[in-house]
């Protein structure tokens, strides 16, 4: 039961995400497609890094380190 | 300035569930952008942007997710890897994107502000279940994190060879060296 709430709360944070981006391709003067947004948030070089960080340890963690 | 603690608290979690490695990883980061705005930009990793042929790059990302999928998993060769692309992306992700004409401002700041929500309300749900889960080895099955989900998809061949492609598929996304000027 604990399991089926658990990855249910995944599922509907993932849900809600598609949904943030088919509105926002929908109405894109109102809120800005993913795309066009990281383009302008990443002129700043903290928010760049620390994007490409996250990317970058997602794949260390899944493919080197220990993943539990 | 929230980047940057945001960073620090990154790696203050990976401190806090073991993972020294990472930990240490995130901390020089934070200290090198931290010296970076404290002495306004003056760290320079490359003397100018780089800049390559689209083909080139795709050449290049093509050998090395080849290199990635054939390595076995958790082996010294992707370790190898993982650090040839870790400094690469560090030294182009080290010049910002030049500004372009893009949506309106309130636009792009009620998408930043609904994506940090999500990606937070992520972050939480999955401490929360990472917390839960070491309470007992059964609890490891009840309250499975992102990473105890994805693991077993991963460590299949086709799994491993998705993974790979998508994970440099969205590098190169975020650097979208070839569009610059």
């Amino acid at each position: 039961m604990t399991r089926d709430v658990t990855i249910a709360g995944y599922l509907a944070i993932v849900a809600l995400m598609l949904a943030l981006e088919i509105y926002a391709q929908r109405k894109p003067d109102r809120v800005a497609p993913l795309d066009d947004m990281l383009a302008q948030v990443m002129t700043s070089r903290i928010i760049r890094v620390g994007i490409i960080a996250a990317w970058w340890w997602f794949g260390w963690h899944f493919l080197f380190a220990s993943t539990v | 300035m929230f980047w940057t603690i945001g960073l620090a608290i990154i790696a203050s979690l990976a401190f806090w569930r073991g993972a020294w490695v990472d930990g240490i990883l995130f901390a020089l980061l934070v200290a090198m952008l931290v010296v970076d705005e404290l002495t306004g930009g003056r760290i320079r990793l490359l003397k100018r942007p780089v800049t390559a042929p689209k083909w080139l790059i795709l050449s290049i990302t093509g050998a090395l997710g080849a290199f990635l999928v054939v390595a076995p998993r958790h082996s010294w060769f992707h370790l190898l890897g993982m650090i040839v692309v870790g400094v690469t992306v560090l030294l182009l992700a080290w010049v910002p994107d030049p500004p372009r004409p893009g949506r309106p401002a309130s636009a792009t700041r009620a998408s930043a502000v609904a994506w940090s929500v999500l990606a937070a309300m992520l972050c939480l749900w999955e401490a929360l279940a990472f917390i839960l889960s070491r309470t007992s080895p059964a609890a490891e099955q009840e309250f499975p994190t992102v990473s105890f989900l994805l693991d077993p998809f991963v460590s299949k061949p086709v799994g491993h060879i998705i993974f790979v492609g998508l994970w440099l598929l969205g590098g190169l996304g975020l650097l979208r060296v070839w569009s610059r000027p």
